[in-house]
């Protein structure tokens, strides 16, 4: 047992060591952004970004599928914004009164775009994990997603999902994760769905 | 009687030398394991039918099918306890005056029976088993009436039983081979349908025919007797006799067994007239050799057998791969086979065969199922599942784009895009049972998804997904809503019956 005291001194030391890296962290940003407007080139874009307006498509558990349009600081950079819209549908599924719920805690974990045109959208564990079974509410979650992804990032035809930065054989038992999805094939479903 | 019998019936008396060996009952178990394995091909082989004299309760379990003696003692029929748990477990019995205790053990599960020699209940678990007849040790050795057997097991093991006492055979844990039988025309022949290979014996004799099977659970849900009222093919009758399962059939002239898909299939028939053209498939032949036939006083028409006309059921998920749990009591697995047989029996009624991929509460992995359907070379292939999201019925086909079709007669096709040839007839079908739901206000909408293994089928293939009628989700396994489901489903594929056989 470790004594009162000792789990005081433990805490400060954690505190002081992420606080130390904290400020290198704001330190080294400070640097960059000196160094960046000390030099000709074009600046970094802005983590945060511009107000946009954006669509995003939100799944209902009925079944269906609607356009929901969304005011959100949108970075310039392709899988920058991807993650932001894919972001923001699943805080949506997550939040409260969700016409969609999802597990708390569910997320994503990153996109990453390959030439321009397929894009890999890395699912966390807790996402699939705790993702309610049935073939059309897993569809749901897929297709709006690539919907969303792709009303926003122009040019994406081809859509991997992986879960945790790993290949899944099915999201909750019935959606194809091995597959690579094709936008316009996923596009026509999610027409029917509308 | 065979050394292998005797040797089994010694060990049962030898309760003495019993008493010593509890320390090396894997060693015991095993050999009786090879005892029994032995006994049963003894049994298969020809000319030693009257071994099948001695009565014996036929168990089939998961892992392990045994014979176990019965012994008739005041008119009642008696097996002995330890015959029948040893292979099921680790085992050891006491004997103190008239009180006999078992202890058994599997996988952890620890349990007691407790009888006593001339009562008419055991205690098990603490709790009372009233039995037909009284308990009875003898030489040590304690014997239960058979019947006391269905309600015994279940306790013990905290598996199911299904015991058929006049037919000397018990299902434990698992529902059993099902039989599907279907008389299709042009010409008259019986389709025997399997969810799994089947290796009867074949006996004819005059126009009837006989097959039984003594290693495979077969089990039907119709009736004992079915008359089919075929100029050919009279009748079929089923029944369990001395722990084998038996199908007669009766004809007007001498028939022949064909086995097909993998022994899934057998179809009896009119033995062929003269050199047959040869069938697109090759029909396998017996594997046990039946008798030789006279050639028929009729003519027989000399068509070629099509491939029989199958539709492949695949009830979703199942073993510990519950599915969606639709409620804490309520599992997807249990919905979709329920559903399942339902659409089976309702396709059966229209003359219509069908496998199923899975027949009780087994595991199977999605690549499985597809090699199953893919082989069994159904003319349609339909997952069933449930869901609690919505109401009504969604069908499903699978979403590929369309730059991947393949031709349709490929010799090799890709397993990730084999369903690509198939996608206009698969949603001709789904779309067919859409319109018989309408007919019968069943909401239902039909789309492509990518479900697997819809991708993987080679051959029309649609995914079924049930969820409740109203807002109570338990009326999702209600029997007036699954039947009405079935029915569309039956009539759906019997619609399009012509373009699927077209497409084989
Ligand atoms: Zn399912």
């Amino acid at each position: 047992m470790i004594s009162r005291p000792m789990q005081i001194t433990i805490a400060l030391l954690v505190a002081a060591i992420l606080g130390m890296g904290f400020y290198a962290l704001k330190l080294k940003q400070k640097v960059e952004t000196l160094h960046a407007t000390s030099d000709n080139r074009p600046a970094a874009p802005p983590v945060t970004g511009d107000l946009q307006t954006v669509t995003l498509w939100v799944a209902h558990d009925d079944g269906t599928l609607h356009q929901q349009q969304m005011q959100l600081a949108m970075p310039n950079e392709p899988a920058a914004r991807a993650m932001r819209v894919l972001q923001a549908l699943v805080q949506i599924y997550t939040g409260k009164d969700s016409p969609h719920p999802l597990g708390a805690g569910s997320d994503i974990e990153d996109v990453y775009l390959v030439n321009g045109t397929t894009a890999v959208v890395d699912l966390n564990q807790t996402l699939a994990d705790t993702h309610p079974s049935g073939i059309m509410v897993e569809q749901l979650t897929i297709v709006s997603l690539i919907q969303t992804l792709t009303a926003n990032v122009p040019n994406v035809t081809r859509v991997k999902f992986l879960v945790g930065g790993k290949e899944r054989d099915t999201l909750a038992g019935h959606e194809d994760l091995k597959m690579t999805y094709d936008v316009s094939t996923v596009s026509q479903v999610a027409q029917e769905l509308q | 009687m065979s050394s292998i019998s005797v040797q089994i019936t010694f060990r049962c008396r030898d309760f003495v030398a019993r008493r010593f060996r509890i320390g090396r009952r894997r060693a015991s178990r095993t050999r009786l394991i090879a005892g029994t394995v032995a006994v049963l091909a003894f049994l298969l082989i020809p000319g030693h039918a009257r071994a099948a004299d001695q009565p014996h309760l036929a168990i089939f379990a998961q892992q392990i099918n045994y014979l176990v003696n019965v012994q008739l003692r005041d008119g009642s029929e008696y097996v002995g306890l330890l015959d029948v748990l040893d292979p099921l477990g680790q085992v050891a019995t006491h004997i103190n005056g008239k009180k006999w205790t078992l202890d058994f053990s599997s996988s952890g599960n620890r349990v007691e029976i407790v009888c006593q020699e001339g009562k008419r209940k055991c205690s098990i678990r603490g709790a009372d088993v009233e039995m037909a007849a009284k308990f009875v040790v003898s030489e040590g050795h304690g014997y239960v009436p058979v019947s006391a057997l269905a309600e015994i097991l279940p306790r013990v093991t905290n598996l199911i039983a299904n015991l058929n006492v006049h037919g000397r055979r018990l299902l434990l844990g698992i529902s059993g081979v099902h039989l599907s039988s279907d008389v299709l025309k042009n010409p008259s022949r019986l389709v025997l349908t399997f969810p799994s290979p089947v290796k009867p014996a074949v006996t004819n004799e005059g126009n009837t025919l006989l097959l039984t099977f003594t290693r495979e659970p077969v089990t039907t849900t119709g009736p004992e007797t079915t008359n089919f009222g075929d100029p050919l093919i009279t009748s079929g009758r089923f029944m369990v006799v001395n722990g084998a399962a038996l199908y007669l059939v009766t004809a007007t002239a001498p028939v022949v067994t064909m086995f097909s898909e993998g022994n899934r299939v057998i179809t009896i028939s009119a033995p062929p007239a003269a050199v047959p053209a040869t069938p697109a498939q090759p029909p396998v032949t017996a594997p046990v050799q039946a008798q030789p036939v006279p050639a028929p006083t009729q003519p027989v028409p000399q068509k070629p057998a099509a491939p029989a006309f199958i539709v492949a059921i695949d009830a979703a998920h199942g073993g510990t791969e519950t599915g969606a749990l639709l409620s804490p009591t309520l599992a997807e697995k249990d919905v979709t086979l329920a559903l399942a047989r339902r659409i089976a029996r309702e396709l059966q009624s229209k003359g219509i065969s069908v496998y199923m991929v899975r027949a009780g509460d087994t595991q199977m992995t999605l690549d499985q199922r597809a090699s199953a359907a893919n082989t069994a070379h159904a003319a349609l292939y339909i997952a069933i599942h449930a869901a609690a999201q919505g109401h009504g019925v969604r069908l499903y086909t699978a979403m590929l784009p369309p730059s991947m079709a393949v031709p349709t007669h490929h010799a090799f096709v890709p397993w990730e895009t084999a369903q690509s040839a198939w996608l206009d007839l698969s949603a001709t079908a789904a779309g067919s049972i859409a319109d018989e739901c309408n007919r019968r206000n069943i909401p239902v909408r039909a789309m492509p998804a990518a479900v697997r293994p819809l991708n993987n089928i080679e051959g029309p293939a649609i995914a079924l997904e049930v969820a409740p009628p109203s807002d109570t989700l338990e009326d999702i396994n209600s029997a007036t809503y699954q039947q009405s489901i079935a029915s569309a489903v039956a009539a759906g594929i019997t619609a399009i019956r012509p373009k699927l056989e077209a497409a084989r």
